[in-house]
């Protein structure tokens, strides 16, 4: 009887679904690799992140490349996707100016293997969780649907 | 030899023929390999390696070195073609189980095709062109392609779109051209070789 209990408890547990909503502020604090380390840690752990901020290309490369190291029995990866919110001119040159100056120090911290530099999440919208429970992202211009199945 | 030797180097000076490392990079099972294997039997009499409808098949990346391409008479094109291996945001050993595989061949391969992924993410630093090729079946607006060509563009590195599969009935070319309008997007069957010189005549046109 006692037996049947944990058993029925037990796959509640694995029913839950959690998803944290994480405000851009803490993930700025971190540079590139503590933020993807933060991000994976938590989404291996079978929760969804949200966060108000966008990854340029090369940190979402990086995130990839880092899932790909901790894929294992338990965990086959992650489901990305990203809304960028419409920068205006100014904000567009500004941007640029910025992540020239990222490129550039990136490649010289990688030559001189420092730290990575804190680079800011851009305006938008990231989803990220394990693959094992969202199955499917439809994803448009302007908007994207989640699929997500519940482990039985 | 000495006299082929000086030869190459005075046509790549004059500018009768370009050195490109040319990389064939996408999704899982898009079609990189079929298009590698045609580009490198047109231009190298050779295939360059195995297809397969199981995921993952190309988990290292293949190499053709020095593929001469002619342009025209007098333009040719010395081509290091690179098959990468398929871009994925996750690997399920499972899946390769639904296929018939055995659980311990399972996981060795979902092993392997993590270290391509990586090793394919590497090489992005190390190609002068790149063939995104996506399958026209499909959706393109994944996060994969947006990620592959977001990045290219910051290193400034060139891109064709590869709408491949054209050949299949549910192809849909005008999705890839509407979701990617920045970029030259061409048609073809890599399996039976549709549109296929317009592919050369485009990667003579961006190839840098």
């Amino acid at each position: 009887m006692r037996s049947k209990k944990t058993k029925k408890k037990a796959s509640v547990a694995k029913s839950n679904l959690k998803i944290d909503f994480v405000s851009s502020n803490v993930l700025n604090k971190k540079d590139e690799k503590s933020r993807i380390k933060y991000i994976l840690g938590v989404v291996k752990d079978g929760t969804i992140l949200v966060t108000d901020g966008v990854m340029d290309s090369d940190e979402e490369m990086n995130l990839i490349r880092e899932t790909m190291r901790r894929v294992d029995n338990g965990f086959p990866g992650i489901e990305v996707c990203s809304l960028k919110r419409e920068m205006s001119g100014y904000q567009r040159i500004l941007d640029r100016v910025i992540n020239n100056r990222f490129s550039i120090e990136r490649i010289v911290n990688r030559i001189s293997g420092r730290e990575s530099p804190k680079a800011n999440l851009k305006y938008g919208m990231t989803l990220i969780g394990p693959s094992k429970f969202i199955k499917d992202i439809k994803k448009n211009p302007d908007s994207f649907s989640v699929f997500a199945e519940l482990q039985r | 030899m000495v006299f082929i030797r000086f030869f190459d180097w005075l046509s790549t000076m004059l500018g009768l023929r370009r050195n490109v490392t040319l990389g064939i990079y996408g999704e899982v099972n898009v079609g990189k390999t079929t298009l590698a294997n045609k580009i490198s039997m047109d231009w190298a009499g050779e295939k360059i390696g195995k297809v397969s409808r199981i995921p993952h098949e190309t988990r290292t990346i293949q190499k053709k070195e020095k593929v001469e391409m002619s342009l025209n008479k007098r333009r040719k094109l010395m081509i290091n073609l690179l098959d990468m291996p398929g871009l994925a945001t996750k690997v399920d050993y499972k899946q390769f189980m639904k296929y018939g595989m055995k659980r311990k061949s399972a996981k060795t391969r979902a092993k392997e095709a993590t270290k391509g992924v990586i090793e394919a993410i590497k090489w992005l630093d190390n190609v002068d062109t790149v063939l995104a090729v996506m399958d026209s079946t499909k959706d393109p607006y994944t996060q994969v392609n947006l990620t592959l060509l977001g990045n290219l563009e910051a290193k400034g590195i060139p891109v064709i779109i590869v709408a491949n599969k054209t050949d299949l009935k549910s192809a849909k070319i005008k999705r890839i051209e509407e979701a990617f309008p920045d970029y030259p997007v061409v048609p073809v069957s890599a399996l039976k070789g549709n549109n296929i010189k317009d592919l050369y005549e485009a990667i003579g046109k961006h190839a840098k």
